[in-house]
């Protein structure tokens, strides 16, 4: 297992170095000079002379060829040096350290009750396979997982926020935050945290009971379930212990890949609800071609893939007794 | 006569599916004698399997027990099994009536040690602590011949052969003490070899634990090694019904002469074509008119497709009352063969 373990931790090192090797190409060709829109977005009169770009230029390693930058980047990256921003001339690791608790903030909470929600939601559909209120259910739980993450928001926004004026529309604090108790940051948090954390929730929570369903579906087809009820066992025990523990298998790849999702799917919910965490931070970096933040999320981003790839793994192993990793 | 352990009276098990009501079993009767075995042989999908979940009430929807009745005689008690609600029914299952399958591979969770999933069915229906039903577990696999079985016991299905599975599932069932044992193609997927120690398995377990056994097979040569009676079904229904060694002396449905003729013999030389029954099962969907059977009967006449038969005491001296027959013409098919065994 563990040697398993660290051959796929080596492959996966080798393929971090691919991905932002490219992505570091691909960002140097686009579109878009930093220096100059740096120089531009600072200077009054708009006056810039060709000295000042390539001072600047030099400052931000632009005068190298990608290759040669992308090693220095690298050969900072492995002292545990992300740079430094463009736009905030704050550290890479302090500017994404300030707003990653945001994020994790929403993206947790709603992962917890994707699963919290889901799993009970799953076993009741299969409990109730074709009554009246699977049915209705399951085809709403289709519309749910069918419509999008942003579409989703702006009903949110508009019923909760805009009609019934029961939540702030967007943002993380109210104006008075400052002055407020404790309990009171803590509500004020909590209120503006609703509206984005249910639009996070649920499409993933359509998507994991309707996968539920679909995996219990198929285990209760099986022999061994056929079997537990010729032993006597009830058909409650039946479901949650021998068919769940079976549809637990294909259920925990999944969890692994959640862990990006932990991340990504905040770019656009976080624009729509102007969170100020990881999602807002790397929209505004693309803007700005501010690349060492793009660089550092973009790190940030592929590990979580591969941990969660490895998390996969080890769960499975977990679950399964017939894994085993030799 | 002694108290029957099972009596099934014109049990009628059907499926309503949207292609229409397949009509699985269809007033079937038979007894299953205490601490005997009775076995039920004919081809795939003429309603062995469905009788057998019947008893136990493993039917789902969209299948159902239509009518008929089946009692249990459980210590001078009658229980009649199709109307008794699922509660008491759930204790029955596991306790009195177990059950094994055809498919060995598959019958045991995987994601739970044998052990564990014998000790479940301990505790289901017995008081014990989880000590005791481990051990009882143990005991079990011990008794079923796994070897090493206290090692064995903490391990998971996948670490089983075929054989070494149904063994641990005969170890499951017997855990209980049933008085019943279903058995449904115990040894159907398994080695020849192997199918062999399994059957002497069971016998010997027999002998040991006193239960009846419902045998479920295809395989005549099975029925000769396990079964005290015998009961043959064609598409859903029985066909004859006799003391073993009565049906292989004297088989008087023409379907069992057919199951008798395509049997491979030890003296029969290898590459000789076995005589098959032409033409295959008929759907349930799409039974023929009259008797069944009349479409594939060397020997059908007008009548046989007009009128079914009943089951019935055949008018021949040499037979026993004991032997039942479902045929219009079985006296006068048994003297047509008589005289064509004399004339060679
Ligand atoms: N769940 C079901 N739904 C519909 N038809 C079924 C079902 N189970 C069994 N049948 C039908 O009942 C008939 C008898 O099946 P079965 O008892 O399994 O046969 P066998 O004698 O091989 O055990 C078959 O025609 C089969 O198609
Ligand atoms: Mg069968």
């Amino acid at each position: 297992m563990l040697q398993y373990l660290v051959r796929r931790m080596l492959w996966g090192l080798l393929t971090l170095l691919l991905i932002t090797f490219v992505i570091y190409g691909l960002i140097r060709f686009m579109p878009g000079d930093p220096a100059l829109l740096k120089l531009y977005q600072e200077s009054s009169d708009k006056k810039i002379t060709a000295e000042q770009i390539e001072q600047q230029r030099k400052m931000y390693g632009l005068d190298q060829p990608f290759y040669i930058a992308y090693v220095k980047w690298l050969g900072d990256v492995l002292t545990g040096n992300l740079q430094t921003s463009f736009a905030y001339k704050a550290p890479v690791s302090s500017v994404i350290g300030e707003r990653i608790g945001r994020t994790l903030m929403l993206t947790i909470n709603s992962l917890i009750l994707e699963y919290l929600l889901a799993i009970p939601l799953g076993l009741y559909f299969t409990a109730r396979s074709s009554r009246l209120d699977e049915r209705s259910g399951s085809m709403l739980l289709f519309m749910l997982y069918s419509l999008p993450s942003f579409c989703g928001a702006l009903f949110l926004q508009l019923w909760f926020a805009v009609y019934l004026e029961w939540l702030p529309l967007h943002g993380m604090q109210s104006d008075n935050y400052e002055q407020l108790s404790t309990l009171g940051k803590t509500w004020d948090l909590f209120k503006h945290a609703l509206l984005p954390v249910a639009a996070f929730t649920y499409g993933g929570l359509a998507y994991y009971s309707r996968f539920l369903k679909a995996t219990m579906n198929e285990t209760v087809r099986q022999d061994y379930i056929r079997t537990a009820r010729a032993k006597g066992i009830g058909p409650l025990k039946v479901l949650c212990w021998h068919a769940f523990r079976n549809s637990l298998i294909p259920l925990v790849t999944q969890i692994g890949l959640t862990l990006p999702a932990l991340l990504s799917g905040a770019i656009i919910l976080e624009r729509i609800f102007s969170w100020p965490g990881i999602g807002t931070l790397f929209f505004q970096s693309i803007l700005e071609r501010d690349y060492p933040i793009i660089m550092g999320l973009v790190l940030m981003f592929s590990i979580l893939t591969l941990l969660g790839q490895l998390l996969a793994d080890v769960l499975y192993a977990f679950v399964d007794p017939r894994v085993s990793y030799k | 006569m002694t108290e029957p352990l099972v009596e099934i009276k014109n049990l009628r098990t059907h499926f309503f599916t949207d292609e229409g009501v397949v009509k699985a079993v269809e007033d079937v009767s038979l007894t299953i004698p205490r601490g005997k075995t009775l076995g039920l042989v004919g081809e795939s999908g003429c309603g062995k399997s469905v009788t057998a979940l019947s008893i136990i009430r493993l039917i789902s929807p969209p299948g159902k027990i239509v009518s008929g009745s089946i009692a249990f005689y459980d210590d001078g008690r009658k229980i009649e099994l199709t109307t008794l609600p699922e509660a008491e029914m759930r204790k029955m299952r596991g306790s009195r009536i177990a059950m094994i399958f055809q498919e060995p591979m598959t019958s045991l969770n995987p994601v739970f040690t044998v052990g564990s999933q014998i000790a479940e069915a301990v505790r289901l229906h017995h008081r014990v602590s989880s000590r005791e039903a481990w051990d009882r577990a143990v005991e079990m696999l011990h008794k079923v011949r796994i070897p090493d079985a206290q090692r064995r016991a903490s391990e998971y299905p996948h670490h089983f052969s075929g054989g070494m599975r149904q063994r641990v599932m005969i170890a499951m069932a017997l855990s209980c003490n049933p008085k019943l044992l279903i058995a449904d193609e115990p040894s159907t997927a398994l080695d020849v070899t192997i199918q062999a120690q399994v059957l002497d398995l069971l016998r010997d377990l027999q002998t040991e634990f006193g239960m009846s056994i419902l045998i479920i097979t295809h395989d005549l040569g099975v029925i000769a090694e396990m079964a005290d009676d015998v009961c043959v079904m064609y598409a859903s229904k029985v066909v004859e019904y006799a003391p073993v060694v009565e049906l292989f002396t004297n088989p008087l449905h023409p379907y069992t002469r057919g199951l008798f003729a395509s049997r491979p013999e030890p003296g029969k030389p290898k590459d000789q074509k076995l005589r098959t029954i032409p033409g295959v099962v008929p759907s349930p969907l799409r039974f023929p008119s009259g008797c069944k059977f009349h479409p594939r009967c060397a020997y059908a006449q007008e009548r046989c497709k007009k009128e079914e038969p009943v089951l019935r005491r055949p008018n021949l001296s040499q037979i026993p009352p004991s032997h039942v027959v479902h045929c219009h013409f079985a006296e006068q098919i048994e003297e047509q063969e008589e005289a064509a065994v004399k004339s060679v």
